[in-house]
This record gives C-alpha cells, structure tokens and sequence, in this order.
C-alpha cells in the first residue's frame, strides 16, 4: 500500500465514522477493502466515534415496554431462521454433490462466519445471501429425486407484472448499477437555497435519475423544464438533452434521466425552462440549476 | 469470567437475547432518539439496529471494545443511514454549548463505557474547531454540508477538521492498531 492510497483509506474510514459515505464513497472504499483486505475489520474509527457518542450521553431512557416486546418478536423470527438455515446447510452438507462450484457448508460459512466484506455492507446482504443458499441447497437436494414429477401439461398463468414507481427504479439502479456516479443539484442564481437534491447517473447502463426538490411548478401549457447533460468529449454549446419534465406540487420528484445521444463522459448537468416540448439547442441564461460532477 | 452477552448469542443462545435487551436497550433506544425526528422513527429504528446487532455479535472483539461501545457502533451506523435517507434539518447549537463540558456527567460516562470517558478526556484536547464539527457530526448527526452551510465554513475544511480529530481521539483510545503494525512493516 502506498503512503498516498494509505491516506485516502484513513480519509475514507475517517469520513463513514463522522458522516457516512455517498454511494461514489462507499465504492471507492470497497475498492480499497477489496485490494487490502487486511483493512476489512477495521473498526477502529467506527468504535471511536461510539465513544464520542457515548461520552455525550447525558442519560438513557428505559426502553419501552411495547417496543420491548416488539424486539423479543423480533428475536424469536430472527433465531428461528437463522437454526432453519443452519440445519439446511447441514443437511446439504451431507451430499458431497456441489452446486453452482460451491459446497454449501462452505458458502453457508461465508455468511453465518466471518466474510470478507467490511460488516457494515454485509450486514443488507446477509439475509438476500442465506435466502440464495437455502434455494442453492433446495435445487441441489430435488435433484436427487429418485422419481421425478412429471408435468403433463403445464399451465403457465400470466400475472401482470405491476410497473415501478420512479423511486422503485432508482432505488433498484442505485443497487445495480456498479459505475454510478452521483452529484448535488445547486442553483444557477442562488435565491437562498430553495433547489436541492442530486442527479446520479451510470455510463454503463446509460440510465440516471434525477432528484429534486424546490423546483417550482410550472404550467405545462407554457412551458416545461428540461435537462441537459454536458459531456467532456463534445462541445459545450451542444450538450445533450436528457428529457423534459413537468413539476406539478411542492414535494420531492424523482425523474428517469432520458439521454437523446450516448453520453460518454458527463461532467455537468443542468436544467433550464423552456417552452413545452423542449427545445433542440438552449442558451446559459436559461439555466435554473446545476449539478457538477 | 461470564462470557459476553454478544459471544453467548453469536454461539445461538437465545436466553442471551433477552439479557441483551435489558443490558442494552436503554443505551439504543436513547441513541436513537437522540437521532430520529420522532417516536415512530426511533421504534423502527431501535428493531433494525438490534437485528444487527443479532446479525454481527460474532463480529464482537472484548479486546478491541467493551460491548457497550461495540453496540454503540452498530447502532450509530444504522442511524447514519437512516439520517442520510430521510435528510432532517436539525437545529445548530452554538458554540458555546458545544465547547460547554457535561460536567454532571463523567459518573454516568464511566459507567456507560471505559472507552467514553478516554473519548471526552481525548475530545479536551482537540482543537475547539475540531471539537466543534466532531460535535456536531456525531453527536448531533449533521452531514458535513449541513456543518460547512451552518458554519459558512467550506467542505473540505469540515472534513479536515472531523478527520485529524477522530484520528487524534482514535490514537489516545489505542484503537490505531492496523495502521500501527503497517508502519512497523514499511
């Protein structure tokens, strides 16, 4: 490890103690772990800023008797399938058949052991995880079968597959999308800071999603906001346009970024006001807010 | 010597479930009411945290951390997240309430957690800025925007500040032991 990526490591680790990471941070990080992962125990920021947050603790609250019984629910589901898993993993492991190149016991030890993601990001994927393993073993152990059912005539009934709202979408790219980038919306002429939220966006997928709020409403009879991705590797004048959308009330919107050309290398977004339907070529005076990459 | 409540439950048993409710209950449920904007928020937050807390006891080292402080972690994680998700707008204390040392308080921080007391002799020592932005950070749980638009100090000043202050604090808890053994190895 070099003195300069040891620096940025500590930086990172000292930053999700105080503040949390982005999701830019969070995968810089994870990049580190995975290169040293002689650092993916490190707790030691964490557990300090534990004990700056104990030291200012005046006094503690009983724990409320309802809340209490809630954790005790809470308790026996969480121990009644971990033991479920457990004894999975255990029957499976009798077969010496594999499956998908690995032994259950050992994946099942991935996850009920130690693993070698930091334990802070494989705490939400614990559960997806065990979830993967008991189907693992499920399809492993039917295999097995020594008199298979036979489907004479099967009957596949289609169910409407409802359609995701914008945040279900965002939050689905923000779980998939690997080389997203994320950026905060400012205001172009600051008023007092009424505009905020954040634009993120991944080149791989060509998908992005902005959120904002304080946007005014417009009226989209006479007019409409419109999004412009200016990308590094053409000309500033002609940025691409990312799609036109209305505001309608005063809450938080998320819209679907919807790029006209391939964006290859975005170093700003900004939106402007224009007349219904958009327009083909904008000016800079127009801009209402911006978000830097 | 007892073993811990969290090794107990690490090794799946589950009488220590309720032994850690009772042990630790107060300590989470006050921490996060400390960081949630209300009642209902705090509820789901306190059964998410414990579910980690579950989730992680073999993650649980007696000579890195008491298990007061290790739970402290957990829970302080899973607060962050929340706070980043929903984006409350706190209120700033000022200055001087931040700087002012919870001097009716050091029987209650020794018996919460060794640790916590090293943290408040340690956070005497830093700089009043650093104090400041650690304060305000982790105990109050601003983001660095929220610090650097309240102090109309710029980002990267609030990051530098909140870095070489838990580093400081971090030393004088021992707790820089992977660094340590690096610079031993360079």
């Amino acid at each position: 490890m070099t003195e300069k990526e040891r620096q940025r490591m500590l930086e990172l680790l000292a930053d999700q103690a105080a503040f949390g990471l982005n999701d830019e941070e969070s995968a810089e990080l994870r990049m580190y772990m995975n290169q040293f992962p002689e650092w993916e125990d490190d707790n030691s920021f964490d557990l300090t800023a534990a004990a700056i947050g104990l030291a200012h603790l005046n006094a503690t609250e009983p724990l409320p008797e309802n809340l209490h019984k809630r954790l005790a629910i809470d308790a026996e589901q969480f121990f009644d399938s971990t033991k479920k898993a457990r004894e999975l993993l255990s029957s499976a492991s009798k077969s010496e058949e594999t499956v998908g190149g690995f032994t259950p016991q050992n994946v099942g030890d991935e996850i009920i052991a130690e693993t070698k993601s930091p334990f802070w990001q494989w705490l939400g994927w614990a559960v997806a995880a065990a979830a993967c393993i008991a189907l693992a073993v499920n399809l492993s152990l039917t295999r097995f079968q020594k008199q298979p059912e036979i489907v004479q005539e099967p009957k596949t009934i289609q169910t409407p597959t409802p359609e995701l709202t914008a945040v279900q979408k965002r939050e689905q790219f923000l779980a998939s999308a690997a080389d997203k980038i994320q950026t905060i919306w400012t205001e172009a002429k600051p008023k007092g800071g009424e505009i905020s939220g954040d634009v993120v966006w991944s080149n791989t997928k060509q998908e992005g999603y902005l959120r904002l709020r304080g946007l005014p409403a417009n009226d989209p009879n006479k007019e409409t906001y419109q999004l412009w991705i200016v990308d590094e590797t053409q000309n500033e004048k002609t940025p691409v346009s990312g799609g036109v959308f209305d505001v309608q009330g005063n809450g938080e919107i998320i819209v679907p970024i919807d790029a006209q050309l391939k964006v290859i290398k975005p170093k700003l977004f900004a939106i402007t006001k224009e007349k219904p339907g958009g327009v083909v070529v904008s000016s800079p005076e127009k801009i209402i807010a911006i978000a830097k990459i | 010597m007892a073993q811990a409540i969290l090794n107990r439950i690490a090794s799946g048993d589950k009488a220590a479930v309720q032994e850690c409710l009772d042990t630790f209950g107060g300590l989470v449920w006050s921490l996060a009411r400390r960081m949630c904007p209300n009642t209902n928020d705090a509820e789901d937050a306190v059964q998410e945290i414990f579910i980690d807390i579950w989730k992680n006891a073999n993650r649980f080292d007696a000579l890195q951390a008491s298990e007061t402080t290790f739970v402290a972690m957990i829970a302080r994680r899973r607060l962050i997240d929340r706070l980043r998700k929903t984006q409350r707008q706190p209120n700033i204390d000022s200055l001087e309430d931040v700087l002012a040392e919870p001097s009716n308080n050091m029987n209650r921080q020794i018996e919460i957690s060794a640790e916590a007391n090293e943290a408040a002799k340690a956070m005497k020592d830093l700089r009043p800025e650093q104090r400041q932005v650690l304060h305000l950070s982790i105990v109050q749980g601003f983001s660095h925007q929220e610090i650097a638009d309240a102090l109309e100090m710029p980002l990267g000043t609030v990051k530098t500040h909140a870095r070489r202050g838990l580093l400081q604090v971090r030393e004088s808890l021992g707790l820089g032991n992977i660094e340590n053994e690096e610079e031993k190895h360079d």
